[in-house]
Order: structure tokens, then C-alpha cells, then sequence
């Protein structure tokens, strides 16, 4: 019995979360367009005082989260200033900015689930010659 | 208290002239440049009777303040891409340079004759050369007898640029703290003393026997710490105002962004290694005029008449004319929300 009203508890929660979310989108999708809310998200963590060099890393995963990310919310640690890794380096011509974020991710799931548990995950940026970063999310010991 | 009736449109139209004109142009960022500011600041008041504040916040909070669009301009040693000015409506040019060098603190040496290796710096970084008398110290240094003495690393605790350009060098260096820790403006330093800003960071190396930190040498040498030799690729470097000006006219801007430069392949072969590029930070597209013409004026009067102040400080101008043509070219690209450009100098450095 308690397992059918978590159920039932879960499939009202995830319509209602729906519903939120078309609303939202509704909302926001009209008067700005995804590269300006990007630019907000980083503007917003320069503000807060991140760290310049990742701050974008950052706002672009952010960006991949609300689009096809295999992860639909991502949660960065309260260290993430201090425990980034930034790598640069040139491939041939090319300069390569490398930033890497230690994050919780909770996985994109579809249908039904009872539980969504947060993993470890990495993030990582992959800039060529300062152009827009291309991101990746890395599970942590996959096993 | 009572006015005549005559007296309130002229109040009125006293008042509007003045909102219109700049009499004061605020900027903040980079606390290795603020000693220099303050006496461009003056000078320039002096010869335009425009008033400039400048704000020693660092590198970080200069961009955050910039961002915030809460100051006229920013200057900042850590460089921000394209893709990231771009983001943030912002243009980033080179206004000086500066050499940041490694300062210690410890008495009875003769540090001006001591080597510190490029790899050596990054592994009392990185906790394993702890001690000053350290086999690999010592053998750096046959002819001085090194103490034994724990090792005291101070950083910047704050987000530094110094530190930015500190660490990329240790990243080019030492493979080993590229892997692990990179670059960064704030880090998870593996060992040693945070401090705040320059002047936090040359107050704890001089009130601390054992200590080595890094600074800007103009810092280092107002304070007179002691700057050891740098060994990079077996080439023993001696800090010297020339060596920087040499090694900062050898390099190149990579691309217009000003992100990053680059030693041409027949550059300097002994070239100090780690230079830190201070870059302006101001609006692309200001909703105000004012906004950006007044930091463009403070900078065109830098680039043609701040020369000989900044180098009093031991900085390095800009004097290269390849180098102000393309900030002149990035000036150009500054237009208010009518698309009119906001720079209508003449040209730089003329």
C-alpha cells in the first residue's frame, strides 16, 4: 500500500513538475533568446564572485542541462572555486582552453522511477582558440 | 528659505549641463597596478581636470564590479576569452605589463645569488621541498649555505590575478602541477598562507623568517624583499628592469582579444618567464556615452603620455605601435546603442 501511494505521490509530483516547466518555458522562450538567459547565468556567476576562468564552464553547462544534457540538474560543490582545474595548451595552431569542475549531477531519466539519486560527475570544457566551449559530463567510478 | 522665480530655470538648466559632462570616471580592479593609478590619476587630473578613482579591489572583483556595470572600466591581469567578452559585452585591451617575481624571506642569505629552478618552485608549491637546505636547494646552490629552516609558501588568498599568471607558469613548468592543480586565480593551494591582495601578500613574506612568496617586482622592490635567481630549461634568469622590457616587446598578441601573447620563435632565449599583461576592461556598447568615453580619454593619455610614470613604477608600457594599432582597431569596435563609435581620437601613441 505505501509503495502504491509513493507511486501515485511521484506520478502527481512529476505532472505538476510539467506543468511548471511548460509554463516556464512558455514564459521565458518568447522574449529571450537561449543565448541571452546564457549570458545572464554567467554574468550571474561573475557576480557572485566565481572565478573568471570558469565561470563560463560553468554557465555553458548549465545551458546543456536545460537542453540534452545526460543529466538534468546539476549541483556545484561549495569548493568549486578553489577545487576547478584549468589547463591550457596548443594542439598544432590551436589554443586549447581546458576547465574542469567537479559537480553532482542527477541523471535524466524517462518513464517511470521511484528515486533519483545525484552521481559524482565531472565537467569538462573544451575551448578552442576562445571560441564557445564545448562541454562534457563525465560519470565519476563508473563501475 | 526663499528663491526669486527667475532663478529656478536657470538652476534647472545649470544642473542638466553638469549630469551631461564626466568630471569623474571610477574604475577598480588589479591591486598590483593601484600604486600606479593613483599617480596616472593625479597627473591626469592635473592636465584634464578630470578626477579618477581608482579602487585596489584585485583582478576578480574588478571583472565582477565591470560585469555588475558598477565602474566606468576595470583592469585585470586575468585575461578573459573571446567567447567570454562577447558574453559579457565587454573589450579588453593591454594598458601595461609587469614581471611577477619570487621574493624571500631569508636572513643571513645572499638571496640575490641563490637559484630557484622552475621545477623547484613548483614542488615547494606543490609541500615536497619543505625545507630550505632540500638536496635539490642545495645543490642548486653549492656556493651558499642553505639554512635548515621549513619552507613558509605564501599565496594570494583573494582571486588574483598574479596568481593567474604565477600559476600558468608553474603550469608550463612542472607537469606534475599542470595535472593536479593548473591554473588559477584562486586555488586549492597543497600547502602554505593565504593573503589578501599585494600589499597582504608582502607584508606576511617580510614578517615571516623562512617565507617565499610572489609579487610584482616593483612591489618587491619598494618593500625591498629579496628576489633569487630563476632557473628555466637550465638558463639562469636575473630579474632586471631591462630583461622585462625585452621580454615584454618579444611578445605578440595571439589574436585580437588580447587573451593571450606569444614569444615569436626567435624570441629571447633568456626572457623573464613570468610577465603579467594588465588589460582594461570597458563596455562594448555603453547605454551612456559617458560611460566609456571618459576611460578611453584616461587611456589614450596613458598610451601617449603615462610612459615614463609607469616605468618610474617598474612597470612595463605599452609602446610597441603594432601593439596600439590593434587597440586603436578593438577602440574602433566601441559604438553606443546608435552604432557611432565612441572613440573619435586621432590616433594612439601619436
Amino acid at each position: 500500500m505505501q509503495l502504491f501511494l509513493s507511486q501515485v505521490h511521484g506520478f502527481f509530483m512529476r505532472i505538476l513538475s510539467l506543468v511548471f516547466l511548460v509554463g516556464l518555458l512558455a514564459t521565458t522562450a518568447q522574449g529571450s533568446p537561449v543565448g541571452t538567459r546564457l549570458d545572464k547565468v554567467y554574468k550571474q556567476f561573475i557576480i557572485q564572485g566565481e572565478r573568471p576562468e570558469i565561470s563560463s564552464c560553468m554557465a555553458i553547462a548549465f545551458k546543456a542541462v536545460r537542453e540534452n544534457a545526460p543529466y538534468e540538474a546539476i549541483t556545484y560543490p561549495d569548493d568549486v572555486q578553489d577545487s576547478a582545474l584549468v589547463q591550457e595548451d596548443f594542439e598544432g595552431e590551436h589554443m586549447v582552453k581546458l576547465v574542469t569542475i567537479s559537480a553532482e549531477g542527477l541523471p535524466r531519466k524517462t518513464g517511470f522511477y521511484l528515486s533519483n539519486t545525484p552521481e559524482k560527475i565531472q565537467i569538462v570544457c573544451y575551448q578552442i582558440d576562445e571560441g564557445v566551449p564545448i562541454v562534457k559530463f563525465n560519470q565519476v567510478n563508473r563501475k | 528659505m526663499s528663491y526669486p522665480k527667475w532663478a529656478v530655470p536657470i538652476l534647472m538648466v545649470l544642473c542638466a549641463l553638469n549630469s551631461h559632462a564626466q568630471t569623474e570616471i571610477t574604475g577598480a580592479g588589479s591591486s598590483l597596478a593601484y600604486p600606479v593609478m593613483q599617480e596616472l590619476a593625479r597627473q591626469f587630473k592635473e592636465h584634464k581636470k578630470i578626477e579618477l578613482i581608482y579602487s585596489s579591489v584585485g583582478s576578480g572583483e574588478g571583472i565582477r564590479r565591470i560585469a555588475a556595470r558598477t565602474v566606468d572600466f576595470s583592469l585585470s591581469d586575468i585575461p578573459l576569452t573571446q567567447y567570454e567578452l562577447n558574453s559579457q559585452g565587454l573589450v579588453q585591451f593591454p594598458v601595461f605589463a609587469s614581471a611577477i617575481v619570487p621574493v624571500v624571506n631569508l636572513p643571513g642569505v645572499d638571496v640575490s645569488r641563490m637559484t630557484i629552478s622552475a621545477i623547484a618552485l613548483a614542488n615547494i608549491y606543490i609541500g615536497k621541498i619543505s625545507r630550505w637546505d632540500d638536496p635539490v636547494l642545495q645543490e642548486l646552490n653549492p656556493h651558499i649555505n642553505l639554512p635548515d629552516l621549513p619552507i613558509k609558501a605564501v599565496y594570494r588568498s583573494d582571486v588574483s590575478g598574479t596568481s593567474y599568471v604565477f600559476t600558468s607558469f608553474l603550469s608550463k613548468s612542472d607537469a606534475n602541477w599542470n595535472a593536479i592543480y593548473g591554473i588559477g586565480s584562486r586555488l586549492k593551494w597543497p600547502v602554505g598562507q593565504g593573503a589578501k591582495g599585494s600589499e597582504g601578500l608582502v607584508r606576511t613574506v617580510k614578517a615571516t623568517e623562512g617565507a617565499i612568496g610572489y609579487v610584482e617586482f616593483g612591489a618587491a622592490t619598494s618593500a625591498q624583499l629579496d628576489i633569487p635567481m630563476v632557473q628555466v630549461q637550465g638558463i639562469l634568469i636575473t630579474a632586471n628592469n631591462q630583461l622585462f622590457a625585452e621580454s615584454f616587446n618579444a611578445l605578440t598578441p595571439v589574436r585580437s582579444s588580447f587573451y593571450k601573447f606569444a614569444a615569436a620563435p626567435s624570441g629571447l632565449q633568456n626572457s623573464w618567464p613570468i610577465i603579467a599583461i594588465t588589460n582594461a576592461l570597458v563596455l562594448q556598447h555603453p547605454s551612456q556615452d559617458d560611460d566609456v568615453r571618459g576611460s578611453l580619454a584616461f587611456f589614450s593619455w596613458v598610451y601617449q603620455s603615462g610612459s615614463s610614470v609607469i616605468k618610474s613604477f617598474n612597470l612595463l608600457p605599452l609602446e610597441s605601435k603594432k601593439g596600439i594599432a590593434l587597440v586603436e582597431a578593438q577602440w574602433k569596435a566601441i559604438t553606443n546603442e546608435k552604432g557611432r563609435s565612441l572613440w573619435v581620437g586621432e590616433g594612439l601613441g601619436r
